[in-house]
């Protein structure tokens, strides 16, 4: 593929001799492009603290991913934009207040999860970014906690009540409003819904995002959640449905570590189920176990069946 | 033959024995013969005739360039094709990037008025709306079967060139000695569709194009996605030139590849329904024990497009596995 041809020309190049042009670093700058919006609303939001953690976690992946390269003797990749990427998610899904060692040591962890254990970009089975997040869950769980931000924690159940508060009296604008734009928890990535959703859109539009796992991520959360509240009696149960699916970080985990390029399935059916799986799980661990990070398990469990998924749901051959 | 309308006294055996004679082969660039596609299509059942109007590949407008200047003579080429096979709907092809090919072969269609079925069908412009299998689709809605062949689905399927040509051997008794050829790219200095003889060496043609305006990173014969790159330019135009196309350095890509990155993209834009990734991925570290893999994911149905290996972000050249693959006895 690569030799370069002498004046015999006895080596010759293979078809198609015309390329797209697209490529691992426009796909990895084009998703920290569709962060920036959340990026920039969340330093307005939780002030500067917030930015300080996106950059330290940023750079962080970058040198962690540099010190792999040189350690191993790798081609240096870090121009891709992969660990840039990494860094952004890292930082935008721990809360803005914790420590700045925190992001420091999770994108680290990212970092290794995706380059050491599994060798390298496209080979990691797990989202790394997730895997970090539950490393960091495990050993220190007092600074993901939704407690530990810079509000209250008197501030965020009232904020809580006052969304479902608003849910309860139907879908008004102003529930509209609030679910769009105001901040639904402590990190960065659920500062707003509508900044998540715009680099949703700009990622749509290069047609980079699997849009079919978000899509039937949060269909299928809408439904649980809507089918839950008719089983229990609340009222306004489609409100609800929808305050559950544009509040809290699911939003943000379904559209930027469910729909990862690397770590879920390549068919069209797959990735419905897929997302459909993510949804399920989520509902599940959400509802009926309680823990936390129910989400992240969720698709680290999706992430696991991805190769199932790939051999079942193959698209149906031409003609066959 | 004295006039252009005498053809049709001429009975299927005689126009097949002339189509013969004339060495007509397909000219989209696959060359199967075209009294074999004939005399097998006769009284097979077959019911429609597909005319493929929409270019093989990107570059290539000679069958474009044809249906705008010969329109009269490519619903004579189609009309003498129906005879041949005994049969009387023809459905003509076109991408709905060619309207005005279209609309001069309406008209030619009108003024005619054949006692034939001859209809145009406007196709959406995409690559590779020209292959034999997804025209069929397109235009009859019915899916040649893996591994078949068109004449299993009750079609034959005919370019314009081949029509072109199969009018100008039954009605003026030319035989094939020369084709059209696209002749196109950055770096010739006067591009366009020409009557180029077989056997004329590539050489002549750049110098009957006027030359080169630079070097070129790479000369393909066929189109860009398909065509072969040609190592010597002292090689000749044959009945399978469908173009010649002179690539600069900035047109084509020449670097590394990287591990697949999972995207999907080539799954999409697959025609064939097929797994490109898995595929390549697969014969990447092709052992024993993978043909097996390799046959139920369809490997045979590949039509070798190119659009996997075009998309790919990672660059991989999936295309040119499955067809190394393909050539291996296992397979």
């Amino acid at each position: 593929m690569t030799e370069q041809k002498g004046t015999s020309n006895l080596f010759l190049t293979v078809p198609p001799h015309i390329h797209s042009g697209g490529s691992i670093p426009r796909i990895m700058w084009s998703i920290a492009a569709a962060l920036l919006p959340v990026i920039i609303y969340s330093s307005y939001l939780y002030g500067l603290i917030a930015l300080g953690s996106i950059l330290v976690s940023a750079s962080s992946a970058v040198l962690a991913e540099l010190m792999y390269s040189l350690l191993f003797k790798k081609p240096v990749t870090i121009k891709d934009g992969s660990a840039v990427v990494a860094g952004l998610l890292v930082a935008l899904s721990i809360p803005a207040g914790a420590p700045l060692w925190l992001p420091a040591l999770g994108s680290l962890f990212a970092v290794i999860a995706s380059r050491l254990i599994f060798t390298g970009l496209g080979r990691n089975v797990f989202n790394p970014v997730l895997c970090s997040r539950v490393v960091m869950a495990a050993l220190w769980p007092v600074y993901l906690k939704s407690g530990w931000n810079i509000f209250s924690e008197n501030h965020m159940a009232a904020f809580q009540g006052e969304v479902y508060d608003k849910a309860l009296n139907g879908i008004t604008p102003a529930l509209i409003k609030s679910l769009l734009l105001d901040s639904t928890g402590p990190a960065p990535g659920e500062a707003s819904a509508l900044m998540v959703l715009m680099g949703a859109v700009f990622l749509i539009s290069r047609g980079i995002m699997k849009w079919r796992i978000p899509l039937a991520f949060m269909g299928t959360v809408a439904i649980t959640a809507f089918v839950f509240c008719k089983a229990a009696g609340i009222p306004l149960a489609g409100a609800c449905a929808l305050a559950t699916v544009f509040s809290g970080g699911t939003l943000f985990y379904a559209l930027f570590m469910a729909a990862d390029i690397i770590t879920t399935p390549v068919t069209a059916a797959g990735m419905l189920a897929f997302g459909m799986g993510c949804g399920l799980f989520s509902f599940l661990i959400r509802f009926l176990a309680g823990w936390p990070e129910g989400v992240s398990y969720s698709i680290l469990l999706m992430n696991g069946a991805v190769p199932l998924i790939d051999r079942y749901m193959r698209p149906r051959v031409f003609g066959a | 033959m004295k006039r252009e309308e005498d053809w049709d006294k001429l009975t299927c055996d005689d126009i097949i024995k002339i189509i013969r004679n004339a060495g007509i082969v397909g000219l989209g660039g696959v060359s199967i013969p075209a009294h074999v596609k004939l005399s097998r299509g006769k009284g097979s059942g077959i019911d429609t005739l597909i005319i493929n109007g929409c270019e093989s590949e990107p570059y290539l407008t000679a069958d474009d360039m044809l249906m705008k200047t010969y329109p009269f003579e490519v619903v004579t080429g189609i009309r003498i094709i129906l005879k041949a096979l005994g049969i009387s709907r023809a459905l003509i092809g076109i991408e709905d990037n060619k309207m005005a090919a279209a609309k001069k072969l309406t008209d030619a269609i009108t003024e005619t008025a054949p006692p034939e079925h001859i209809s145009i069908v406007m196709l959406k412009t995409k690559y590779p709306q020209g292959a034999e299998k997804n025209i069929i689709y397109s235009l009859t809605g019915r899916k040649v079967p893996s591994k078949g062949a068109p004449a299993d689905i009750h079609a034959a399927i005919f370019n314009i060139g081949t029509v072109h040509a199969v009018r100008e051997a039954v009605v003026t008794g030319k035989p094939l000695f020369e084709r059209y050829v696209t002749v196109s790219g950055s770096l010739i200095r006067n591009p366009g569709n020409y009557k180029i003889r077989i056997g004329t060496r590539i050489s002549s043609v750049i110098e009957e194009c006027g030359g080169l305006t630079g070097k070129p990173a790479r000369i393909i014969s066929g189109g860009p996605m398909s065509g072969y790159e040609i190592h010597d330019t002292d090689m000749p135009v044959t009945k399978e030139t469908t173009g010649i196309i002179f690539l600069s350095r900035d047109q084509v890509y020449e670097g590394p590849f990287h591990p697949c990155i999972r995207c999907g993209s080539c799954v999409n834009v697959c025609p064939a329904g097929l797994m490109p990734c898995e595929l390549g991925n697969g014969i990447e570290k092709m052992n024993s024990g993978s043909f097996d893999y390799m046959e139920r994911l369809g490997i045979h149905d590949c039509i070798l497009c190119g659009a996997c290996s075009y998309v790919c972000p990672a660059k991989r050249p999936m295309s040119q596995y499955i067809k190394l693959a393909l050539e291996l006895p296992a397979l």
